[in-house]
């Protein structure tokens, strides 16, 4: 029984360990806190004077009305962020969440307007120059504007845009900082404070240039050079080094990680709002930033593609003929205090929606379709439908027989009924794509590519799609054939040859599982009924997204995939995927004249020439079909129309995935 | 009994180390690595892909690997976040632990409570209504699809009544007026609050354990009525305490968020602790003590709670602590529904992101943790267990 | 061997017929003891329900159902315009037909699929899963059970960790983690989950029944009349560790489907139907909330979850009375 006695003292002395700890924290709670209720905007200043007896800070909140109108924005987000720091945000943690909440904080010297994705000036006070030669140089030179400000109040100048792209070209950091390609840009050189001036070591194409240095954020060097200083002192020490060695990769690896773990507190932001707090797993917050440069600017969208900007101040800005039909007309804010993210998962979110604990729910993907129903008959919800800016499809392997041939590609194609996939079987819950740019990115999308069996009948298709493989010399033992008895069906081919009298192999379709997606794998289940009507052997292996990737682009060993793409604004990616040996293209398509069509696409820097270069490699692929489109999803966004109002609705991708909730034009209802 | 706790000690080092090797083997083996996330993103080139793939050390030899990740074992450097980059993965477990623990301690303690006073009285209460009904809701309850059985308690209690927050928790719109002076930046708020509220209960319970322990040798109504008093002195001065402090509401808050987790955990687990307690008073009832006491004409409500359900306490006691893990399991389908990032949420993510250091070390941390739980079972049996003498 | 050889020999006709007609008493009064316990009952009740269900699909898919319809995976009813709710931008039926109705008694799925067809068709994946992971249970416990409790020592200490080692993974989480990571379909379910549940908790419970066993004399009787280890362990030790083994079989059973269920609702599964792939269909649609409107997506398949998983935990329970006999009334 000894024993259980020191257990027990053991015991007590666990306790009075306890007790000393959880008391320590009262000793530090004595510091006084003063808040300072700022034009809505609650500053902290924590000062820690001499110890006083209780300190006393308010527990506001609990008596405090919720947030009055225009005063927070609550959007319910999926997912939490998962970094403060601007240059892991761009790289490795670069996704919504992130942007979302402080995407707007870094400003760039152009972008695309939120509503109609126009390409207009940010920080810069008129267009760039043209490119031209100077020396070995390829240069432009861009004007910026004189009353822009970081918010603590000091300008942002052209010094800031080459500190930023000098340090990204010097450290050679990946992801979206790729923006900034060492393949093109040389440097950037602060002529003067508000003048910057692009050197270029080969020639750029838009997508380098337009829509790749001039959209790229620029960072704040007073903050960060300090900071980033060491690293790259650290840097300049194995600089020499043999840049392919293990070694070498690692040590660069160990500099970039630090980077991206430096601490971005009180980082000034360049935009309209600025990071407030963030409780992890919880929340986070941005304020708006009061001296916000662009506030108050008037846009003004006509008819006729033109645009309009003017700023309160009298400043103006546009471009087209500035004449006829208003389109749209908006203003830009920020006219909330603050936006809160909030993290639900899906269900919850709607439930909060309804509940009016949040204004709108701000997902990658839009609502699903049994959400959009579940609100429909909700008076207070309002809710928009949007193409989303990307698509699904179906990709062959051009290393496998028959898939190689042009002929057998069509026939599938022409086999495969879209408008009853999207419309009965998938409900309307996809929207059919027959080109590589979708439909919502108006300006590069072309909508006249070849359709091969567009429209036909289900007996029109198969025959349609035989008599082509005939041409190509195909032959079967028993050729499929129409049905008429038993209302309208396919006697499946049967013991289909190749042109070379050799047999068609067993061929095998990967689609992402019902659980993961069901649109995808109710299409591949679909897809592979009709290509086994036309006689090809196929079997559709539903299975696990990672697999699919690991088949297609570890392995190579597989015949078809049905995945999708989420695509960026400008359509350089239709030749990133096709060129002959790019990354991307794991089908190995080849095709010197598209190669040829892509190099002067990448080369372009006139944006007509562009889109007329785009359109004729829209149509290529179309017929070549090393893709097969299927369908783009429609992305639906729901929001309380009793507490906010959006200027417009119609925007590429959503207001959410394609506007991040448009937080600066959102306003209050009041 | 210090031998026998190091015999322990040595076996569960044992235990684990096998246990640490078939988390690497089985991580090891799966297809596709955390690169493939990449492949999705037109924006960044195959070779970039390589270059991460060398960087993370993805190419070096299985063993190589192996080595490393013993190696940060031992250390506590459980590797740099995958899907997080470059965040270490110890500051996302600590950042999320405290959540879960808090909840799944409350859940379980108040599920074992309710299971073991139905078990009791079922046991007693042999064939009637009362067994069969509350055996079949409690089977149908443990039984039911729980993601779609938490979404209705939502859906009900949240969604249509208002009585209940829906999921998360905390409310934002409330935490982000609030200020914590001289909290380290390097917390939560809401993990400052947590971990007050972790140790105030603990603090609690040893008290309540001592007192129980000292009032042992009372006689039976006396006992009942001086142990009444000090549970109720000490849930006020508890309570009163965190009344009294600046953070006060803010725990409110969080407690008022987890109600419906622990009403939905304890409803779905109950009948688990109900049925073994039940069957281990059955069992106890045959033994010729019970009979003894019977025969003695002593009260049976006093033969129920004195002699039969304290013997049965044990086994179950020690089942519970045991299924502190599993707790986990529950708690990755809880902690989905309700949108609350505990290490079971981390899990699931991690896990469909491929996320493979996060992985490893969530399941280390459960792992760990059970080990433990089950030293303190054995040590537990062996110290209030009379008939078990360990030498 | 000779050993063994000699034994069975010596009276091998006897002896089975012996054995069977044991076997038959102690069912019949096993059934006895079982018959009286009415939660019981009604859990052997809605398994044998389930289990004509899933006898009855094969049957109506030759006959009634024509497949391009019906087909659980791949049909889909033209004649049904919308199923389940219109969306607003296509035309809206006058007489919308995605409710049940006599065609589709419970309506069809988001993809225009009828549910009743895959709540039976996915009833005979549910019990070949479950039945499937619950003999790898019995075969791997039983028999490690017996060798370590037998031959104690080393073996013992090793398996006992193992089972240590089992037990402390929280089943749900290790699935998810494997089935995430690996392509993972019902079979392979079956057989992990198997191994858990087999080398886990239930080898350590029976291990302790078959501690008690080697002990009783006419295991000492056999080894002094020179039976081989084999032999005992097989002969004498598991069949009498087989009723309590049949009962943890049970509770395997209900722990597999379960898994099969929530990992399917993640969407974790590469399998093409199942009763929690029905339920994530509804869910990814975003019908879970509408539960009470569109109440043919969520119930059959939630319903028929709890129901055959509580089915086969109240038989496990009535038999725990059976093979446990300090738990009986009398």
């Amino acid at each position: 029984m000894l024993s259980k006695k020191w257990l027990v003292l053991a015991g007590l002395l666990v306790v009075v360990g306890i007790l000393f700890t959880a008391c320590q924290p009262k000793t530090v709670v004595e510091t006084v806190v003063v808040t300072v209720e700022k034009e809505g905007t609650p500053i902290v200043i924590t000062a820690t004077p001499a110890p006083t007896e209780e300190a006393t800070p308010e527990p506001t909140g609990e008596t405090e009305k919720v947030g009055g109108p225009g005063d927070v924005y609550r959007i319910a987000v999926l997912s939490d962020m998962t970094t403060q720091n601007v240059w892991a945000a761009y790289d490795p943690d670069a996704s919504i969440w992130n942007y979302a909440v402080y995407g707007s904080k870094w400003p760039s010297a152009y972008g695309l307007s939120t509503h109609r994705w126009d390409f207009v000036p940010g920080i810069a006070a008129d267009n760039p120059s043209d490119l031209e030669q100077e020396g070995d140089f390829w240069v432009c030179t861009v004007p910026l504007r004189d009353d822009v400000k970081w918010s603590d109040g000091t300008p942002i100048t052209a010094e800031d845009w080459a500190w930023t792209a000098q340090t990204v070209l010097t450290l050679d950091l990946s992801g979206n900082w790729e923006a900034y390609d060492g393949d093109y840009l040389d440097h950037i050189e602060a002529v003067d404070a508000h003048t910057a001036k692009l050197y270029y070591h080969t020639k750029p194409g838009l997508a380098r240039h337009q829509y790749g240095v001039l959209m790229s954020p620029i960072l704040n060097k007073a903050f960060w050079e300090p900071k980033v200083a060491p690293l790259l002192d650290e840097y300049a020490a194995i600089a020499d080094m043999d840049h392919d060695s293990d070694d070498f990769q690692a040590k660069r690896e160990a500099i970039v990680q630090k980077l991206y773990q430096l601490d971005p507190t009180g980082e000034p932001s360049g935009g309209a709002w600025q990071f407030s707090q963030w409780e992890k797993g919880a929340y986070s917050e941005i304020s708006a930033v009061d001296s916000y440069y662009d506030k108050g600017l008037k846009v003004t969208e006509y008819a006729n593609g033109a645009l309009k900007e003017a700023w309160p101040g009298g400043r103006e800005w546009g471009f087209g003929d500035q004449s006829g039909d208003v389109s749209a007309e908006y203003t830009e804010g920020p006219w909330f205090n603050s936006v809160v993210f909030s993290i639900y998962n899906a269900d919850a979110a709607l439930l909060a929606l309804e509940a009016g604990e949040v204004d709108f729910i701000l997902t990658p993907n839009g609502l699903s379709r049994g959400q959009v129903d579940q609100v429909s008959g909700n008076p207070g919800i309002s809710t928009a439908q949007n193409p989303a800016n990307g698509f699904r499809y179906m990709a062959f392997n051009f290393n496998v027989k028959p898939l190689d041939d042009i002929a057998v590609r069509q026939a599938i194609d022409c086999m495969i009924d879209k408008t009853f996939l999207t419309q009965n079987l998938l409900q309307g819950a996809a929207i059919p794509v027959n080109t590589i740019v979708p439909e919502g990115n108006s300006y590069w999308y072309n909508p006249n590519v070849p359709l091969f069996c567009d429209g036909l009948s289900a007996k029109d298709r198969l025959e349609k799609a035989v008599g082509m493989l005939k041409d190509a010399g195909y032959t079967w033992d028993k050729e499929p054939t129409w049905n008429e008895s038993r209302g309208g069906s396919v006697d499946w081919g049967e013991g289909m040859k190749m042109p070379d009298g050799s047999p068609v192999p067993q061929m095998e379709l990967l689609a992402p599982s019902a659980g993961y997606d069901p649109l995808r794998a109710t299409a591949g289940v679909y897809i592979e009924q009709w290509i086994n009507q036309l006689g090809i052997p196929c079997k559709a292996n539903l299975t696990n997204f990672n697999n699919i990737l690991d088949a297609v682009f570890g392995g190579g060993d597989w015949d078809m995939y049905i995945l999708g793409w989420g695509v960026s604004a400008f359509p350089d990616y239709a030749c990133d995927f096709f060129y002959t040996d790019a990354g991307f293209n794991v089908g190995h398509y080849s095709n010197p004249t598209f190669d040829k069509m892509c190099d002067e696409f990448y080369a372009e820097t006139d944006m007509e020439k562009a889109r007329d270069e785009s359109f004729k490699i829209q149509e290529t692929l179309a017929t070549e079909l090393p893709y097969i489109y299927l369908f783009t999803t429609p992305m639906w966004d729901a929001w309380d129309n009793n507490t906010v109002i959006y200027p417009f609705t119609d925007i590429n991708d959503g207001i959410g995935s394609g506007g991040y909730g448009l937080q600066n034009y959102v306003q209050a209802v009041q | 009994m210090g031998k026998y706790i190091l015999q322990r000690l040595g076996q569960i080092l044992v235990t684990l180390f096998v246990f640490q090797t078939l988390l690497f083997v089985i991580l090891t083996a799966m297809p596709g690595d955390v690169t493939n996330r990449m492949l999705t993103n037109p924006d960044i080139p195959p070779e970039v892909r390589e270059r991460t793939r060398q960087a993370l050390g993805l190419d070096d030899p299985v063993l190589v690997q192996y080595g490393r990740w013993f190696q940060n074992f031992i250390t506590g450097n459980l590797g740099v976040s995958y899907s997080e980059y470059p965040t270490p993965v110890i500051e996302i477990l600590e950042e999320r632990i405290p959540r879960t623990m808090v909840l799944f301690l409350a859940a379980t303690i108040v599920q074992f409570v309710v299971g073991f006073s139905m078990g009791r009285a079922l046991a007693w209460q042999r064939g009637g209504f009362f067994e069969y009904g509350s055996t079949i809701v409690g089977v149908t309850l443990y039984t039911v699809f729980t993601p779609w059985f938490a979404l209705m308690m939502i859906f009900i209690f949240g969604a249509r009544l208002h009585w209940l927050p829906l999921g998360k928790f905390l409310t934002p719109i409330l935490w982000r007026k609030v200020d914590i002076p001289g909290m380290s930046d390097s917390l939560t708020k809401a993990n400052y609050v947590f971990t007050r509220m972790l140790w105030t209960a603990t603090a609690a319970f040893v008290i309540w354990l001592i007192m129980a322990y000292f009032t042992r040798n009372l006689s039976h109504t006396k006992r009942n009525r001086t142990r009444l008093i000090a549970t109720v002195i000490i849930l006020a001065v508890s309570i009163g305490g965190w009344a009294m402090v600046d953070i006060g509401p803010l725990a409110w808050d969080i407690t008022k968020h987890m109600i419906l987790p622990i009403v939905t955990l304890t409803l779905v687990g109950f009948a688990g602790t109900m049925l073994m307690t039940r069957q281990t008073m059955l069992e106890t009832l045959r033994e010729d003590y019970i009979q003894t006491a019977r025969a003695k004409g002593l009260p049976e409500k006093l033969v129920r709670d004195k002699h039969a359900a304290r013997n049965a306490l044990l086994p179950v006691f020690t089942g519970l602590i045991i299924s502190l893990p599993s707790v986990i399991s529950g708690g990755i389908i809880t902690e989905t529904v309700f949108s609350w990032p505990g290490m079971g949420l981390t899990l699931l993510n991690a896990t469909t992101q491929e996320d493979i250091p996060l992985v490893m070390g969530t399941l280390s941390f459960i792992g760990v943790l059970s080990l433990l739980a089950h030293l303190v079972a054995d040590i537990t049996y062996a110290f209030l267990d009379p008939r078990i003498r360990y030498s | 061997m000779n050993n063994t050889a000699h034994t069975t020999s010596s009276a091998p006709t006897s002896l089975w017929k012996m054995r069977l007609r044991l076997m038959r008493k102690s069912l019949k009064t096993g059934w006895d003891i079982f018959k009286e316990n009415p939660v019981g009952m009604v859990g052997l009740v809605i398994i044998v329900f389930f289990a004509l269900l899933a006898i009855l699909h094969p049957i109506l898919m030759a006959t009634v159902w024509d497949p391009g319809t019906y087909d659980p995976i791949t049909g889909y009813d033209f004649k049904t315009l919308i199923h389940p709710s219109p969306p607003s931008w296509l035309p809206q039926p006058d007489n919308p037909m995605y409710k049940p109705s006599f065609r589709h008694i419970l309506g069809t799925d988001p993809l225009g699929r009828d549910v009743l067809s895959q709540l039976m068709y996915s009833t005979r994946s549910e019990f070949l899963l479950g039945v499937g992971a619950a003999l790898v249970t019995v075969l791997i416990a039983t028999t490690v059970g017996a060798v370590s409790a037998y031959y104690g020592g080393l073996i013992d200490i090793l398996f006992m960790r193992m089972a240590d080692v089992m037990m402390m993974l929280p089943f749900i989480a290790i699935l998810i983690v494997l089935s995430s990571l690996f392509q993972f379909k019902m079979i392979h379910l079956a057989i992990v989950y198997g191994i858990l549940a087999g080398f886990g908790g239930t080898t350590i419970v029976i291990k302790s029944q078959a501690l008690t066993i080697k002990v009783k004399s006419y295991i000492e009787a056999a080894r002094i009349a020179g039976g081989g280890d084999g032999h005992i362990i097989f002969t004498h030790l598991v069949p009498n560790l087989l009723p309590l083994s049949f009962l943890y079989m049970m509770f395997t059973v209900t722990g597999a489907i379960f898994s099969e269920a929530v990992l399917s609702f993640f969407g974790l599964l590469d399998i093409r139907m199942s009763w929690g792939l029905m339920i994530q269909t509804a869910q990814a649609a975003g019908y879970l909330l509408n539960s009470w409107k569109y109440w043919y997506l969520m119930f059959p398949a939630g319903l028929s979850i709890t129901l055959l998983c509580a089915a086969f935990y109240l038989v496990g329970r009535a038999m725990d009375e059976v093979v446990n006999p300090r738990l009986r009334k009398r």
